[in-house]
């Protein structure tokens, strides 16, 4: 078994919610701005970058640089109403599901 | 290649269950970011500086109230808890390469600090703990008379 690339890729979890899915990212030193979201025919992308602090390091486990991890989205997902916030190293994408994809009662008539 | 837990409805549990313990397994042999007891461990880097140590621990998701730092005997200790939200529907299907529980590391610090001056500051999921060196340890240059 090849070792795992553990630390390069933030680790991410998809979740379902009651309007669709969060995409939660762990990015611990990252600010604001280095991180960018797109989403391209249906598929959302998340880039950043997690800068070193200056200074020697004599003992270091944490790793540093530029990351880029995509996920392909559900067709039922409202690809306009997507939100992501940032807060405590951790990103989290809104991904609500289209009015139409939910479920719904029908009346009988 | 990365891990994944694959969290399951409760009703699908048993082979896949199976399957995950055998994820684990071997997850626990090649990394070491989460121990058998379901403990996981933070990524640490510490900067030695002349009047200062900087300890640096990636805790992303961590509330600060749930972190506790002590200096004994030389010894730092940082303990904390990451809480999961438990929402425990059977449709609630996700899938998590983050580790969730309680952490803890410790060092021993090999200069000596001044226990008194010792600053934390959480930004952005990092834990920042400033050590100052207490005076007596600091290096400084002896003029030659």
């Amino acid at each position: 078994m090849t070792a795992y690339c553990k630390t390069c890729l933030p680790p991410a979890e998809i979740k379902q919610t009651d309007n669709g899915f969060n995409i939660i990212m762990e990015l611990p030193g990252s600010s604001h701005d280095d991180i960018k979201i797109w989403q391209e025919k249906g598929i959302l992308t998340i880039t950043g970058e997690k800068k070193a602090p200056s200074g020697e390091r004599v003992f270091s486990e944490r790793v540093f640089g530029k990351f880029t991890r995509s996920f392909r989205l559900s067709e039922d997902a409202d690809l306009d109403r997507i939100e992501a916030n940032y807060s405590d190293g951790v990103i989290i994408v809104e991904i609500p599901e289209k009015e139409s994809a939910k479920p719904r009662n029908i009346t009988i008539k | 290649m990365f891990s994944t837990i694959t969290h399951e409805p409760k009703h699908n549990r048993g082979v896949l269950n199976l399957r995950n313990e055998m994820d684990r397994m071997f997850r626990s042999f090649y990394d070491d970011h989460e121990t058998p007891n379901g403990h996981w461990t933070p990524s640490v880097d510490i900067v030695d500086e002349k009047d200062k140590l900087t300890l640096t621990a990636e805790i992303p998701g961590v509330d600060k109230n749930d972190v506790k730092i002590n200096l004994q005997n030389n010894i730092l200790n940082i303990e904390g808890e990451k809480k999961q939200e438990l929402e425990e529907k059977d449709d609630n299907y996700y899938r998590s390469e983050r580790y969730y529980g309680k952490f803890c590391r410790s060092f021993t610090l090999s200069s000596e600090v001044d226990s008194e001056k010792i600053q934390a500051d959480f930004d952005n999921g990092v834990l920042v703990v400033t050590l100052p060196k207490s005076e007596k340890v600091q290096s400084r240059q002896i003029e030659i008379k």
